[in-house]
């Protein structure tokens, strides 16, 4: 009987799990949305600003700001500088009618009251974004989004430089080494090692060579540098002396983390009539993850493919961060996490 | 005084036990063939109906399909089932909690499912799913008319239309 019940606890947080990705990729596409509605708007602000040029009055002045519109409501709707917003909360509502449609065990009291608390011990618990959140920030309702700033088209230069492809042939004999670009290489479907190539042509035509990296000599390195320098102190002057100011400009909502981790997870117990047990039934601990993959948030994603969401294996690493963790919860409930009357109320992170 | 006559032969005696436990034996044996069978049966029942609910979410099949899409997914344990039994009771969830929310809106009625459409493009079926198990020799003395299995599930899915 308990394997039928693990069978159908298992399924259950699935199933749970993909309808909260459901919701959530629901939600991704509503970023797209406001994203297009924002371009839109902001586009208005151009014309309007563009038609005022002959005005003594400064840009800041003639700006109609019609676009903080759209972003105060992105702000509210997906929680951006809040710890949590409205459609994250929808995200979480949503898991626990699925949850109680699915037999799993639901003791949350019912949304709304303002003398909502978190239950001890709660289940189900819904991790969002548990892998780039952490575990006290995941608990709260978030969809890891942010607001893209100016500064976003800076970060290029600030980046440190990726290894060039290179390809290096050391000669047995003399042991000198000969360096080829991507260029002067082409694929060698019969070599010895995988990622051999062979080289194009030359004194070293048909000869296999390796990837090498870091082969940058310091005089490069130091010319490299020198570049980036003078890009940043050009930006920086025309900035007007810093770039904090293309911090304060916000731009559209995109993802928070770099790749993109859009994923919800379910913790849940399932409750099994066993005669044997004292109390005649026992709870059967199940978990499931799921993640969401697309295109991108970009009001010209608008059109691409709606965000997918799939069942992620849970390996026995994560099993283990997961032990009692019914415990940790209730311990960070009693402690640290905000109430339903409290949490709209907080002052906007810095 | 007369005593009760000595059984004079008690060759077979250790046969006529050993049959009689045996056959016991036997019985014991194959009543937990036929129990394991059973729950065999109802996991895979069970891993069924989960599938179909994942092929729904995932939008390869539509809640019409959702009893052949079972049948289906029992593969090789159909042999233990009898499909006209399949009964298959496909409601509303009880979450929907936006559309709800957006269904309260009044006249703007059909201005309110386009814009829903749109902002709440996700769709949620809930199913109660029965059929009966076709019992083996031992067992169907027991349950005459089958042994009945049900279960429920419901799940979500976006987007609504695929």
């Amino acid at each position: 009987m308990v394997y039928s019940a693990k069978e159908r606890a298992v399924r259950a947080a699935d199933l749970t799990a993909l309808s909260g990705g459901a919701v959530y990729g629901n939600g991704l596409q509503l970023v797209r949305l406001t994203n297009a509605i924002l371009l839109g708007f902001a586009v208005v602000d151009l014309v309007v600003i563009a038609a005022s040029r002959g005005l003594t009055e400064g840009i800041t002045q003639v700006d109609p700001h019609f676009r903080d519109i759209v972003q105060k409501t992105q702000d509210v709707l997906f929680g951006l500088s809040y710890p949590t917003g409205a459609y994250p909360f929808l995200i979480f509502s949503e898991g626990l009618s699925l949850a109680s449609d699915n037999q799993l065990v639901n003791n949350w009291p019912s949304l709304g009251g303002l003398s909502w608390r978190v239950p001890i011990p709660p289940s189900p618990i819904f991790l969002f974004n548990f892998e780039t959140s952490g575990l006290p920030n995941a608990l709260i309702p978030n969809m890891a989004l942010k607001f893209r700033t100016a500064n976003f088209f800076l970060t290029d230069i600030n980046k440190p430089a990726q290894p060039k492809n290179r390809y290096h042939l050391k000669q047995s004999k003399t042991g000198e080494v000969f360096h080829f670009t991507q260029d002067e290489v082409e694929i060698a479907p019969n070599s010895k090692n995988p990622g051999q190539m062979r080289v194009k042509a030359g004194d070293f035509k048909g000869k296999y060579v390796s990837l090498a990296k870091d082969v940058e000599t310091e005089v490069e390195k130091d010319a490299e540098k020198k570049l980036k320098d003078n890009t940043l102190m050009k930006v920086k002057t025309i900035a007007g002396g810093g770039l904090d100011l293309f911090n304060g400009i916000k731009l559209d909502v995109t993802d928070r983390d770099d790749p993109p981790d859009h994923t919800f997870l379910v913790y849940s117990s399932y409750t099994v009539p066993v005669k044997s047990a004292g109390n005649g039934s026992t709870d059967l601990q199940a978990m499931s993850e799921v993640s969401l993959e697309g295109d991108g948030l970009a009001a010209w994603d608008l059109n691409a493919p709606p965000y997918r969401t799939q069942l992620i294996p849970i390996g026995a690493e994560k099993i283990a961060d997961f032990v009692n963790i019914q415990a940790k919860v209730a311990a960070f409930a009693s402690s640290g996490l905000p109430s339903v009357s409290n949490m709209f109320d907080m002052a906007p992170k810095p | 005084m007369n005593f009760p006559k000595k059984i004079g032969n008690q060759r077979g005696q250790a046969m006529a036990e050993l049959l009689l436990s045996f056959s016991l034996l036997l019985l014991l044996a194959a009543g937990m063939v036929q129990f394991t069978l059973l729950f065999s049966a109802k996991t895979s029942f069970e891993q069924a109906c989960g599938q179909a609910a994942r092929h729904f979410a995932a939008g390869q099949m539509q809640t019409a399909d959702f009893a052949q899409d079972v049948w289906v997914s029992l593969g090789s344990n159909q042999r233990f089932f009898d499909q006209t039994t399949l009964q298959v009771s496909p409601s509303a969830t009880s979450s929907l909690v936006g559309q709800s929310f957006l269904d309260n809106t009044g006249p703007l009625g059909p201005f309110i499912a386009k814009v829903k459409s749109v902002l709440l493009n996700y769709s949620g079926q809930k199913w109660v799913i029965r059929i009966e198990y076709k019992a083996a020799p031992i067992l169907s003395g027991i349950f005459s008319k089958g042994i009945p299995f049900q279960t429920e599930l419901a799940v979500l899915k976006y987007p609504a239309q695929d």
